[in-house]
């Protein structure tokens, strides 16, 4: 019958073997992989377009997209603390003899199956074992003399610490790994699963947070993160807990008095900084602090980091032009970043949802700038980004720079608009004034758009012009209604509408010829209306003042005009004015388990060097008296490193060399 | 009897004595870099935080612990430092005006930093050709005069980072750093440090037949580097992002690289090793066979530059979790730098372990080198091109 083995021996076998050890660390080098090609804590729904419903239901449930917080995860860590303390709990006795031990009791057969060994014939014993202990405690062995009545044996040992790198090493790995427990959640995870705490997965007011989502300020370990805008103040952080979060209380409040950013000049940012007073709520006491990327805010036990910024409510002055209307008189509207304004339009409820606003937009600046003014960054400006949203619920999005950009030498307002965010943007360009204004192009759509102030302007022209004055009346009326119908087409559905009409009502073999009519008509109808315009407007008394400025504003706008209905909404948004108003990121970490984590860093890196550098290394001397005959003795020479290296053979040939020195020479 | 006594010279030559660590050369040095160590301080240290005059303090027994362990550096970081002073002096006696680099001669074909990369580019692969070419031929000079590219290119590409770091305030004293700190220069330091170590460990084996090896990983080094440079432009300095505006990063980079480095060394002698191990079961007794080292000493050497990674890769990513905990907020984040870091680490202690308690040698452990390379490639680059974090500094 085989010798029963006890239940709590089989268990400690099974923690302390290596097999185990390997599992676990093959586990979590696995899901470390996961956890770097999934990107990990994003929201649900990225992960359901990502991988499909029912791929991210199944990975949900075991955890992959939090995969460093699963309770397997958690699990193989334990067993890892678990593993490795029974691992060093079995050698401790074995190393510490080891250590201790000059094993100066060896035979000397023992001796003779040492990795490095050799026998040398002497004349003179006591001589050659007295040189060579002088030898030895050169080379720094500790050494024991061992007499006895069968012989007398040198043992040395040198490098002892060697093992105590294996010990710091393995206590140094549980040591962090404690460490990183304490600093963990797991306290919460138990009060989630007993119900405790539930996270609150609702975007609601902080007063409105279910009461069990609020976390005492008493909790061991925290890290999370809040926003705070200028002006405003938080005694609170959210930690993001699967797909909901946790309000942590603070002992303190923080007030940011102002968040900048410093820049290079290239426009890069140098710096992030918040102005902060840190106000604890039990004394009352304040500290005012700048806070910066790497140099956190120390209080205690909490440390305060600067981690991110947004834009925190600006307030912005905005004119809303319909590009498509009778009238281009434009819309004030006042309003701020974060906020959603309704607005009652022929096409029906439209919300507009300012979502961020960007002081400075730097981009590389075209190849020509460079050579005119030698910069390599260019700053565009303000932008506005912004959303307009249809009572069904589909949004376009919207960015539009304040000022107008230059573009080859013409200025432009620019605006762009893409119907998914995967998208690019698409961008209207329409060309400033001379005086950098929206005006011209306003005042021209609305001759677009506007049929009886053409028929005002077409009339008067045609009876001032001194070609068209001369038709008579018939004519003259036929010549404006060709125009204002060819200008409606063009505005409608541009060329294309005008081409299509041909398409539709003129036969196929005058197609062409009428084609080209209709177009320099076209053309000329345009232009008719341009030059009037900027007669009426003062700035031109005839044709021929035109400048070159003029002619490539005309072409420009024309562009745009054709450009106008891939804009989507008609409504062009000019942001007038703004009151910048940031927000900070401010990250709040309570980790206990730091100066844990790094004691046990220093003995991992101490324990390293002392495996690696210092070679554990015995040599034994032992003359046998046995051996002595009428020749002489024996001396006996052994040695051994705990790791075999060739060093070891290479320092033992010459110890032997000086022995056999020694010893009278013959080998 | 003979035989033993070549051992015991063999021996002493290849670790120095007491006498040769602290020659008299020796002490010219230390106290050499005792007062470069005070001028600095003079010169710079209002300029300086407290942590920064801690590291400069800490350079100056380090360096000096560093001559007495390997006498051959000293000679090569005073090369080193005679070229660049000659460098900063030829800037400053133009008015410090970093455009100064496309007029002067020096500056312009040796000195300034773009240059110097240049040559240490054009020596590694020279030394590259030579270390095959002197292992085919059997040549002892062949081999000598590659030993010397591979200095050359060595001094070249640290002082290239010298200068570097010097024309960063030249052109503007805001973007003045260590230039430790984009995929760009990180190279070079890796092209350097890797040659460094070769070297080291060169001398202590008395041997030359690796170096072609070696320093083909350094090769691909470069060819990037040019890919780099001429396709990309990479070389502009750019001024450092908020998070790396850190003291740590002086400590956390080069450690990193040491580790990075020994683990490049290890890998391909590893290849070596299995190129050698295939050709002995086929031809034992052909000419490349016998100009290779003993596969013992291969081994040997493989072991002894992993444990030297390991050694500072673990302390690069100790001190990368105590600077991720000053700028990011926390010791440990899952950051994909993080994790991988992690995982090259997780597998080096397992080589490791199977060496040192199983006994594990020869064929799957130069393989396990080999593909441990790969690993450590992916930690390095492939997490900077693939995988997006708090650590992406260095973007293709």
């Amino acid at each position: 019958m085989a010798k029963p083995v006890s239940r709590a021996r089989a268990v400690y076998d099974f923690f302390s073997s290596m097999s185990l050890a390997v599992t676990l660390l093959v586990m979590l080098a696995i899901a470390s992989v996961i956890g770097t090609v999934v990107k990990q804590g994003e929201p649900y729904q990225n992960y359901v377009v990502k991988f499909g419903p029912f791929w991210a239901e199944l990975f949900e449930k075991i955890g992959i997209f939090h995969i460093y917080s699963t309770w397997w995860f958690v699990l193989v860590i334990l067993f890892l603390i678990v593993s490795t303390t029974t691992c060093v709990i079995r050698h401790v006795p074995v190393f510490l003899r080891d250590m201790n031990s000059h094993a100066e009791n060896l035979s000397r057969t023992a001796l003779l199956h040492q990795p490095n060994h050799a026998e040398v014939a002497c004349t003179q014993s006591d001589v050659a074992l007295q040189t060579m202990e002088a030898a030895l405690k050169q080379e720094g062995f500790k050494l024991k003399r061992k007499e006895s009545e069968r012989g007398v044996m040198i043992a040395g040992m040198k490098g002892r610490w060697n093992r105590l790198g294996y010990f710091l090493t393995h206590i140094g790995i549980v040591v962090i790994l404690l460490g990183a427990v304490v600093d963990s959640n797991l306290m919460l995870k138990y009060k989630v699963m007993t119900g405790q705490a539930v996270p609150e997965t609702r975007d609601v007011p902080i007063s409105q947070i279910n009461p069990k989502a609020v976390l005492p300020q008493d909790n061991i370990s925290f890290r999370g993160s809040v926003t705070i805008p200028e002006g405003q103040k938080a005694d609170f952080i959210f930690l993001p807990y699967d797909r909901g979060y946790f309000l942590q209380q603070l002992p303190f409040e923080m007030i940011v008095k102002k968040f900048h950013i410093n820049y290079y000049d290239t426009g890069m940012p140098k710096d992030f900084i918040t102005d902060l007073v840190v106000r604890d709520k039990a004394t009352g006491k304040t500290v005012e602090h700048t806070l910066r990327v790497n140099h956190p805010l120390i209080l205690g036990d909490i440390a305060i980091y600067q981690s991110s910024f947004e834009d925190g409510g600006t307030q912005l002055q905005l004119k809303l032009y319909p590009l498509t209307g009778a009238e281009t008189q434009p819309m004030e509207m006042t309003s701020r970043i974060g906020q959603k304004e309704i607005l009652e339009t022929t096409q029906g409820k439209l919300r507009f949802e300012f979502d961020d606003f960007k002081l400075h937009n730097v981009v590389p600046t075209t190849p020509e700038e460079e050579k005119q003014t030698g910069r390599k960054m260019h700053n565009n400006g303000p932008k506005l980004v912004y959303k307009i949203r249809n009572e069904q619920g589909t949004a376009k999005e919207y960015e539009t720079y304040m000022l107008p950009l230059k573009q080859q030498g013409r200025e432009f307002f620019v605006a762009g608009v893409r119907d998914s965010v995967a998208e690019p943007y698409r961008y209207l360009f329409i060309p400033a004034d001379e005086k950098r204004s929206l005006k011209r192009f306003m005042a021209f759509i609305e001759l677009l758009n506007n049929d009886q102030k053409r028929l005002a302007i077409f009339a008067q022209y045609i009876k001032s012009d001194p070609q068209f004055s001369k038709l008579s009346v018939r004519e003259q009326a036929l010549q404006i209604q060709l125009w204002q119908n060819l200008i409606r087409l063009f505005r409608d559905a541009g060329f294309k509408g005008i081409e299509h009409f041909i398409k539709t009502n003129v036969p196929e073999d005058k197609q062409k010829s009428i084609k080209d009519f209709y177009l320099a008509q076209l053309t000329d109808g345009l232009q008719v209306l341009y030059v009037e315009m900027l007669k009426q407007q003062g700035r031109i008394k005839s044709r021929d003042e035109l400048t070159d400025f003029d002619k490539t504003w005309f072409e420009d706008a024309i562009n745009a005009v054709l450009a106008l209905p891939k804009f989507g909404y008609p409504i062009f948004v000019k942001l007038e004015s703004f009151k910048l108003l940031m927000a900070t990121g401010l990250q709040v970490t309570k980790s206990p388990g730091k100066d844990i984590v790094y004691f046990g860093s220093l003995m991992l890196t101490l324990g390293v060097f002392l495996l690696f550098y210092v070679r554990q290394r015995r040599v034994w001397v032992y003359f046998d008296k046995s051996t002595t005959s009428d020749n002489g003795h024996t001396v006996v020479i052994a040695a051994k490193d705990n790791k075999n290296t060739p060093e070891m053979e290479k320092e033992f040939k010459r110890l032997l060399a000086r022995l056999q020195q020694t010893c009278g020479g013959t080998p | 009897m003979n035989t033993v006594n070549d051992t015991y010279a063999e021996h002493m030559q290849t670790n120095p004595t007491l006498k040769e660590r602290f020659s008299l050369f020796g002490i010219v040095w230390s106290l050499l870099v005792i007062v470069t160590g005070v001028a600095v301080w003079l010169d710079l240290h209002t300029y300086m935080d407290v942590y920064e005059k801690a590291i400069l303090i800490g350079a100056v027994p380090g360096l000096i612990a560093l001559g007495a362990f390997w006498p051959s550096i000293r000679l090569y970081l005073l090369g080193v430092a005679a070229l660049t002073l000659l460098g900063v002096w030829q800037y400053s006696s133009h008015g410090n005006d970093v455009k100064v680099q496309e007029q002067l001669f020096l500056l312009k074909y040796l000195l300034s930093s773009q240059s110097a990369f240049m040559w240490m580019s054009a020596l590694y692969v020279l030394a590259t050709a030579g270390y095959f070419f002197a292992l085919f031929i059997r040549s002892e000079f062949a081999g000598k005069v590659a030993t010397g590219l591979t200095w050359a290119g060595a001094t070249f590409g640290l002082t290239g980072m010298m200068m570097r770091w010097y024309e960063s305030y030249l052109i503007n004293p805001d973007y003045g750093h260590i230039p430790i700190s984009s995929l760009y220069e990180v190279f070079i330091l890796f092209s350097v440090i890797t040659a460094l170590v070769y070297l080291y460990f060169e001398q202590k084996y008395r041997t030359r037949a690796l170096g072609g090896f070696v320093m083909l990983v350094v090769s691909a080094a470069v060819a990037f580097l040019l890919w780099y440079t001429f396709d990309r432009e990479a070389y502009h300095i750019q001024p450092l992002v908020p998070a790396l505006k850190s003291y740590w990063m002086k400590l956390h980079v080069p450690a990193n690289f040491l580790g990075y480095g020994a683990f490049a060394l290890a890998a391909m002698v590893g290849a070596a090793y299995l190129i050698t191990d295939t050709l002995a079961r086929k031809k034992p007794d052909s000419t490349f066979v016998k100009a290779m080292p003993s596969l013992e000493m291969m081994d040997e050497l493989m072991y002894k530059s992993i444990a030297f990674g390991f050694a500072f890769f673990t302390i690069a990513t100790i001190l990368g979790a105590v600077w991720a905990a000053e700028a990011w907020g926390g010791y440990w984040s899952w950051d994909p730098k993080e994790t991988w870091a992690l995982i090259v680490w997780l597998n080096y202690a397992a080589w490791l372990h199977l060496r040192m308690t199983k006994g594990w040698r020869g064929r799957p452990m130069a393989w396990w080198a080999l593909v441990g390379l790969l690993v450590t490639t992916f930690a390095f680059l492939g997490v900077n091109m693939f995988l997006s974090g708090l650590h992406s500094y260095g973007k293709l």
